[in-house]
């Protein structure tokens, strides 16, 4: 039986090249789009390791001053002290961002770095693949020491164990810890680091008054509005006797990434990935109406029943969304590669990140989601179909 | 074989109520050929289709080999045809989409506990009775009429049917054609005893089988 549906279902959908191939098209791309639409929302707002802290982290940088001379200032480290002592703060950190440069075989590659202290290992969670972090102590004393990411682990020592060895920048880095790569869109400081230095590390360099800036982590989210009045009130005691109007430049998540334009975009897209299957899905069934009337009549009359003829038409609909499914499975994965290239490794151009795009977890839901829908197509037109009467079927469909 | 007692049929419209039959009253009795003749919109395929429960009457009783098919669910019904009953016609009726030997096949899938391979088997067999065992392979529109009908009686003989309905068989064929096909059906009929109501317009094949019913407006006229 199942031989024969399998059978019969093959020749309908070659009858119907064009609606068959826009279906399985429309499947599998509607699946494609949605698995790699979530991992990228995952990937720019969600809480997924590394960023596990995201919802309720503000990225504090400075603040402006209503006509000030420098537009744009970034108070001394005591007054990140008294950030970190407010009350609904539970951890500050404090990075400065930064490039380095280094030769390696004549060729000249950059990544991108962060400079920052032990805290960061408590507000991201990376995975450790060798060596370990570094510790407040050494945060705080300068020590020419790097935790790198595992591309740039790859790009430098190849498979050989980095722990021990340097990274021939100048400063000379000895590496102490390789993480495993991290998937990111933008982001700033540890969020797009492909190496972290201790903090002070920086001031070895050639600016000896840096400005770094403070990754706030509130106790909980609904602090956040909170924590940047009491920024605005330490900055105007401090910082503005003149009681002008002070632009602060603190930002959640969504502040940050344009969480509204995304919306939109993303609800454009989708709306254009799901007309192709919604017109297909129309098409496909008049088609299948119109032109299997008679072989319902004729099942019918040499013994199938209603519901049989259902089971029938179910199971054609079921092994066309599968193969849309497995085919929309593939194109992730195949795709999921050209946005990591394009959109997400933004790190540089040589060292390109090793992770996958690829959620499991969506995907399991996007084809779960298409088997729903295909069976819901496929079940509401078959059951239809399957009760149509039989000397109907046979007078209507003259074959 | 077949009994029907009192049998109408009646149609309704929105604007109008056709009377298709009548008070029809028959007996086809085991291994019979009988032939239903009678101008068109007498109600020839409808007695048929009653005949072959693809169709309900709207009064009167139908027996089969002796037992009353009322009140019967879809399911029985669909069984009951699958057992006891073949059906031919006029416009073969076939499925574009199989072959020649998958088109045969069809009865046997509704019938539990026939495997593939002994479908196949009698399909194959069915196919030669009809003497199309070298087509098997082909798709219905690579054949002619004449050998698509022949398709159409292997598929309603692979069963083993008690009885054949076959309506207007012979219509969309030319006489050479119609000649072969009803000889295959005497012979299925002589040789197997199958029990066989044909509508046909044709005096020449009516006159060939053992008894005619003449029909007028939803009535037997003999
Ligand atoms: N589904 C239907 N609805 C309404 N009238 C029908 C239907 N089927 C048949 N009829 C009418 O019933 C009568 C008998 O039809 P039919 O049995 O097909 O005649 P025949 O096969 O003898 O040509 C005709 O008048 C036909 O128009
Ligand atoms: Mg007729």
């Amino acid at each position: 039986m199942l031989k024969n549906y399998i059978k019969i279902a093959f020749r309908v959908m070659l009858r119907q090249k064009f609606f068959t191939a826009i279906s399985i098209f429309g499947i599998s791309f509607t699946i494609m789009v949605f698995s790699i639409i979530a991992s990228i929302t995952a990937i720019t707002f969600g809480n997924d390791a590394p960023n596990i802290n995201r919802e309720r982290t503000l990225y504090y940088r400075g603040f402006t001053v209503e006509g000030d001379q420098f537009r744009f200032s970034a108070p001394e480290p005591v007054f990140y002290d008294q950030v970190e002592k407010l009350a609904n703060v539970e951890t500050m950190g404090r990075y400065i961002a930064g490039q380095l440069t280094s030769f390696k075989n004549g060729k000249k590659t950059s990544i991108d770095v962060v400079f920052t202290d032990e805290k960061v290992w408590k507000i991201y969670k990376h995975d450790l693949l060798e060596g370990r972090t570094f510790t407040a102590d050494e945060a705080r004393g300068a020590q020419s020491i790097v935790v790198i990411t595992e591309s740039v682990k790859k790009h430098y020592f190849g498979d050989e164990k980095a722990v021990g060895q340097f990274l021939e920048t100048t400063p000379r880095l000895r590496v102490i810890g390789v993480i495993k790569d991290f998937l990111h869109i933008g982001g700033v400081g540890p969020e797009a680091a492909q190496a972290f230095i201790p903090l002070n590390r920086y001031h070895f360099g050639a600016n000896k008054n840096p400005i770094y800036s403070a990754i706030i982590v509130a106790k909980q989210q609904s602090d956040l509005p909170e924590i940047k009045q009491s920024l605005s009130k330490l900055i105007n005691e401090r910082y503005n006797p003149k009681k002008r109007n002070v632009e602060l430049w603190a930002n959640d998540v969504y502040e940050r990434n344009d969480f509204g334009d995304y919306l939109a975009i993303m609800a454009v897209f989708i709306f254009f990935t799901m007309v192709i299957p919604a017109l297909n899905l129309v098409g496909i069934n008049i088609g299948r109406i119109a032109e299997r009337r008679s072989e319902i009549g004729i099942r019918k009359a040499f013994g199938a029943s209603s519901s049989v003829l259902a089971g029938q038409f179910i199971a054609e609909s079921i092994i066309i969304t599968l193969i849309g499914g497995l085919l929309g499975v593939l194109l992730t994965y195949a795709c999921s590669g050209l946005v990591i290239t394009h959109i997400v490794a933004s790190n540089d151009d040589v060292i390109a990140s090793n992770s996958v795009l690829i959620h499991w977890d969506v995907i399991m839901y996007a084809v779960l989601a298409s088997l729903f829908f295909g069976l819901l197509s496929g079940a509401v037109p078959a059951w239809r179909m399957s009760r149509l009467h039989a000397v109907k079927a046979l007078k209507n469909g003259n074959l | 074989m077949i009994k029907l007692t009192d049998v109408e049929k009646v149609y309704r419209t929105s604007t109008i109520e056709t009377m298709a039959l009548s008070k029809v009253n028959i007996v086809i009795n085991k291994g019979e050929f009988v032939s239903i003749m009678g101008p068109s919109g007498c109600g020839k395929s409808t007695l048929l289709n009653i005949m072959g429960l693809l169709d309900e009457p709207s009064s009167g009783k139908i027996e089969i080999d002796n037992t009353l098919i009322s009140g019967y669910a879809d399911k029985r019904l669909a069984h009951m045809r699958n057992q006891k009953l073949g059906f031919i016609f006029q416009s073969y009726h076939l499925i574009n989409d199989l072959s020649v030997v998958d088109n045969v096949e069809i009865p046997l899938l509704y019938r539990k506990g026939v495997s593939g391979s002994e479908r196949r088997k009698k399909a194959l067999e069915a196919l030669e009775k009809v003497g199309l065992n070298s087509r098997t392979k082909h798709y219905p529109n690579q054949l002619s009429g004449g050998q698509r009908q022949r398709v159409a009686i292997a598929r309603a003989i692979v069963g083993n049917p008690e009885i054949i309905l076959a309506d207007e068989p012979t219509g969309n064929l030319d006489s050479v054609m119609g000649e072969e096909i009803m000889n295959i059906m005497l012979q299925l009929n002589k040789t197997e005893g199958t029990t066989i109501v044909m509508v046909t317009h044709d005096e020449n094949m009516a006159n060939k089988t053992e008894r005619v019913i003449r029909f007028f407006d939803g009535r037997q006229v003999n």
